[in-house]
């Protein structure tokens, strides 16, 4: 259950570890796993010195609005075979306005409905699938 | 100038009093029945004496006449408002042919009627008590009837249970499934650690088992395990086709004191992952199969253990 102001971990390597959900694009409800929303970066990875902006790899910073797709939920997701689903996080994977991925590792696990949503992209990357 | 208004009453009066000739009794007549009066006396207060001229006693009996066949008529269910429409219509042309003539119309028009008030062994009249005609009827049928034929058997007593006894039987003809998940002390118990295969592809899912919820066909398992350092919880329907296989990986020691371990969740009790549990069950299988059948059972039992045998996980 994403919604406004929803904080969620950013699992690839794009540079933000969490984040806060501005927006759901296309539907009027929460988000689940699969869906896109807008989110906005509020720490960035490797923030040991977080006065630094500096940080090489980061394709983020503090402050930037993205897009992003919800990856894990802490809300169970039921399943066409009556089988639930439930993380101990909400999770999510940043993305460009064309849907393509802004990091290019994931790690962590995503949830299977991912693929019913067609982020096949986001799924070849993911190092496990539940 | 005082006079006119005077006149002007008395004009009222007049035209009252046509219009209350103009309709002959209308606190005797319900509305119904006004609609079934011929067309003749609808028509005006010159038509009147026409209907009511013949004789005395005929025109007391034209009046009865018409108000038990109608008025029951009106109050039966919408269900055979075809019926006693057709009625209605046969009864209304009768009456507009036998105007002059009332005693045989009424007598047709009771032959019409009356046939279903007497076969009805289940028929109540309930007939006013001041004017002697019937004002509802209703028919009670005898239980265990429908449209009048007698059902062949009664209906179980607890039919969803039945239902669900079917359904189980249906998805789990060995009763394996059943037996695992039963309250028997060799049963699956929350704590144990469990590995779900599953008939589609993908990773078994294995996870310490925090609750059962038993449901007749919608029994499920809670499985708890951790995928990468994030925590996973799946519910799975034990009598679902596509779980092929649910396997115990190892016992809890000692009976857990709860139905329900969600404290299992909290980081202080939180088991975290259970990959080493099964990474050495299945190793343990695959010595005890190796002295059964070699290579083949090996193997399986490295795909996720699905056509091993004599190892203490249950295979379904």
């Amino acid at each position: 259950m994403i919604q406004l102001k929803t904080m969620l971990n950013c699992i690839d390597n794009s540079g933000a570890a969490l984040v806060e959900c501005a927006m759901i694009v296309g539907q009027k409800r929460h988000a689940s796993i699969g869906d896109r929303i807008v989110v906005v970066v509020q720490k960035q990875r490797g923030a040991g010195a977080e006065g630094m902006a500096g940080t090489s790899g980061a394709k983020v910073k503090r402050g930037d609005i993205r897009h992003a797709v919800v990856v894990r939920t802490r809300q169970p997701v039921q399943r066409r075979d009556g089988s639930v689903i439930r993380f101990d996080d909400n999770a999510c994977v940043l993305i460009n306005k064309s849907g393509d991925p802004i990091g290019t590792r994931i790690n962590g696990v995503v949830g299977q409905e991912l693929k019913k949503k067609k982020w096949s992209k986001i799924l070849s990357m993911a190092p496990m699938q539940a | 100038m005082i006079g006119l208004p005077a006149r002007l009453r008395g004009e009222r009066c007049v035209g009252l009093a046509q219009r209350q000739n103009f309709d002959p009794k209308p606190s005797t007549l319900s509305i119904p029945s006004l609609t079934f009066l011929p067309r003749s006396s609808r028509a005006g207060p010159r038509s009147q004496p026409a209907l009511r001229v013949p004789s005395g006693p005929s025109s007391l009996l034209e009046k009865p006449a018409y108000q038990m066949n109608v008025a029951p008529l009106a109050r039966r269910p919408l269900g055979c408002l075809k019926a006693s429409l057709r009625q209605a219509r046969q009864q209304k042309l009768l009456v507009r042919s036998m105007a002059t003539e009332a005693s045989t119309s009424s007598q047709q028009t009771e032959n019409v009627a009356s046939p279903p008030v007497l076969v009805q062994p289940g028929f109540h009249k309930i007939i006013d008590r001041k004017t002697k005609e019937i004002k509802s009827a209703f028919a009670v049928y005898p239980q265990g009837t429908a449209a009048g034929t007698i059902t062949a058997k009664p209906p179980p007593k607890e039919p969803l249970k039945l239902l669900h006894e079917m359904q189980i039987k249906k998805m789990d003809p060995t009763g394996a499934r059943t037996a695992m998940f039963a309250r028997t002390r060799e049963a699956v118990k929350p704590g144990d650690v469990l590995m779900v295969t599953h008939r589609r592809g993908g990773e078994p899912f294995a996870g310490v088992c925090l609750e059962i919820r038993r449901r007749g066909i919608d029994t499920a398992v809670l499985l708890r395990n951790h995928l990468g350092k994030t925590g996973v919880e799946m519910w799975f329907k034990i009598y679902n086709k596509n779980v092929a296989g649910i396997d115990i990986v190892k016992r809890r020691p000692k009976r857990a004191r709860r139905a329900r371990l969600t404290y299992m969740r909290q980081p202080k009790h939180d088991m975290g992952s259970v990959e080493e549990l099964v990474f050495a069950w299945k190793k343990s299988r695959r010595v005890f199969s190796t002295t059964k059948s070699g290579a083949a059972s090996a193997s399986a039992a490295g795909k996720g253990g699905k056509g091993g045998k004599g190892s203490n996980g249950k295979k379904k």
